[in-house]
């Protein structure tokens, strides 16, 4: 009989209930002999029956227990079956064998959850070291475009030259007719107030059309809007934001193309 | 089988009387309710579980844990025990004396509110439906042979058979339901 045939006997169960006759007895031991697991069956099943039991518990009168403890201080145990004492050796073997067992999980859990963490950390600051290189490269990329663009012989510097009010101020346009690009370089410009901000403007058939806002603090070229109609640059300063038409008491600097 | 209590019956077989008194505070109580069960005198009771705490301590060594746990064994004890006395012509004696149903009755109302605390257990005995609990308390807390149990329920052999494997499945399956993963390995080798 395998063992899922004698579990489908229900003889374990009337085993554990010890209602089984001394043949059927035999044959249960049998089984457990060669099915080790299902000794656990066993125990599980006894277990589930003693924690029904305690249900019908009953603290016995105090005295009960000293009344006991008393007696068996004047009578011995009786020698232990010869059986036992090999089963005993067994067990203590097979239970330093699952403590070890035990240990072993436990530690290899934790190095395995210590190695987890450590590989997310890694991982972490693996992708934060990736992000910096990845917009290191976008700026690289950017200064060679912007590199790329001033060394083509097509692009024309303009020097935005100070107003009047404004003598000292200065400003580089670089203008590219064929690219159809144009770059602006804040090196002149006095800084602007908080609220206000540069805004570079098209002089497109006597109509000034706004083709930028510009970010005083950014060091690099700007991209502006490139016009080919343009007949003149013209920078003002204006609230932040920007305007739609100029503000001409506070144009900077300017020139002709 | 825990690996504490592997270290308790070797201790008990070595003959360390400590242990039985550990094994009392452990079991005692639901010992004594089985047997008061069956009985169901206090004092009747009283001297069938002192009878059997000796019987245990003299014949430790005959325990075979490859048979079953410790506690089974221990309450095999206690009941053939307690239905030695309940043939004993004492017994019939004093039983006429007796007012024996309230007696249970009380004790029984008595256990429950006793173990109220225990977590799960009064939700235990209303899960397992009544024709299982019967069988189950005839065989396991009054020793009855499933022979007997058919004949004092009326049914047949097959349906005594059927219901034990029932009842113990579901029993299982409580007694698991109320103790997560953690509790049950820990308890594997801890308790």
């Amino acid at each position: 009989m395998n063992k899922e045939q004698f579990l489908n006997t229900g003889l374990l169960e009337q085993y554990a209930l010890g209602l089984t006759d001394a043949e059927e007895s035999e044959a249960v031991e049998q089984h457990l002999e060669q099915f080790p697991e299902l000794r656990d069956e066993l125990y599980a099943m006894q277990e589930a029956l003693e924690n029904y039991a305690k249900q019908y518990a009953i603290s016995p009168p105090d005295g009960v227990k000293q009344q006991i403890m008393h007696k068996v201080e004047d009578t011995a145990p009786q020698p232990r079956a010869g059986r036992r004492a090999s089963y005993t050796s067994g067990m203590t073997w097979s239970k330093w064998l699952s403590y070890a067992a035990l240990i072993a999980l436990t530690l290899g859990y934790l190095y395995q959850s210590n190695r987890y963490k450590q590989t997310r950390q890694e991982l972490r600051s693996t992708q934060v070291s990736l992000n910096s290189c990845e917009s290191q490269n976008q700026s690289l990329q950017d200064s060679r475009r912007i590199y790329a663009f001033i060394s083509d012989t097509n692009t024309q510097p303009i020097t935005l030259k100070g107003t009047p009010f404004h003598a000292d101020a200065s400003a580089i346009v670089y203008w590219n007719e064929d690219r159809k690009q144009g770059y602006f370089f804040a090196s002149g410009l006095p800084e602007p107030p908080a609220d206000k901000q540069y805004q570079i403007w098209a002089d497109v058939e006597n109509e000034m059309i706004s083709i930028g806002l510009l970010d005083y603090q950014t060091k690099d070229l700007q991209a502006i809007q490139y016009i080919a109609e343009a007949t003149s640059l013209n920078i003002t300063l204006e609230p932040k934001g920007g305007s739609k038409t100029p503000t001409v008491s506070n144009l900077y600097v300017n020139a002709k193309i | 089988m825990s690996s504490i209590n592997q270290h308790l019956i070797h201790r008990l077989q070595s003959g360390d009387q400590s242990v039985l008194s550990i094994l009392y505070d452990k079991y005692g109580d639901t010992l004594y309710g089985i047997v008061l069960r069956i009985v169901e005198q206090d004092d009747l009771a009283q001297d069938v579980l002192q009878e059997s705490f000796i019987k245990i301590w003299k014949n430790a060594g005959r325990y075979d844990a490859t048979q079953g746990t410790l506690f089974t064994w221990m309450l095999n004890i206690c009941r053939n025990t307690a239905i030695d006395k309940t043939r004993s012509a004492y017994f019939r004696h004093k039983q006429k004396i007796h007012a024996v149903d309230k007696t249970l009755n009380n004790h029984r109302h008595f256990a429950y509110e006793q173990n109220t605390d225990q977590i799960g257990l009064d939700e235990e005995v209303k899960n397992l439906e009544e024709k299982y609990r019967t069988v189950i308390d005839l065989i396991y807390f009054r020793g009855f042979t499933q022979k007997e149990v058919t004949q004092q329920l009326n049914i047949p052999l097959g349906t005594v058979k059927s219901r034990i494997r029932i009842a113990l499945r579901e029993l299982r399956k409580q007694f698991l339901s109320d103790r997560s993963p953690l509790v049950i390995m820990l308890s594997l080798y801890f308790t």
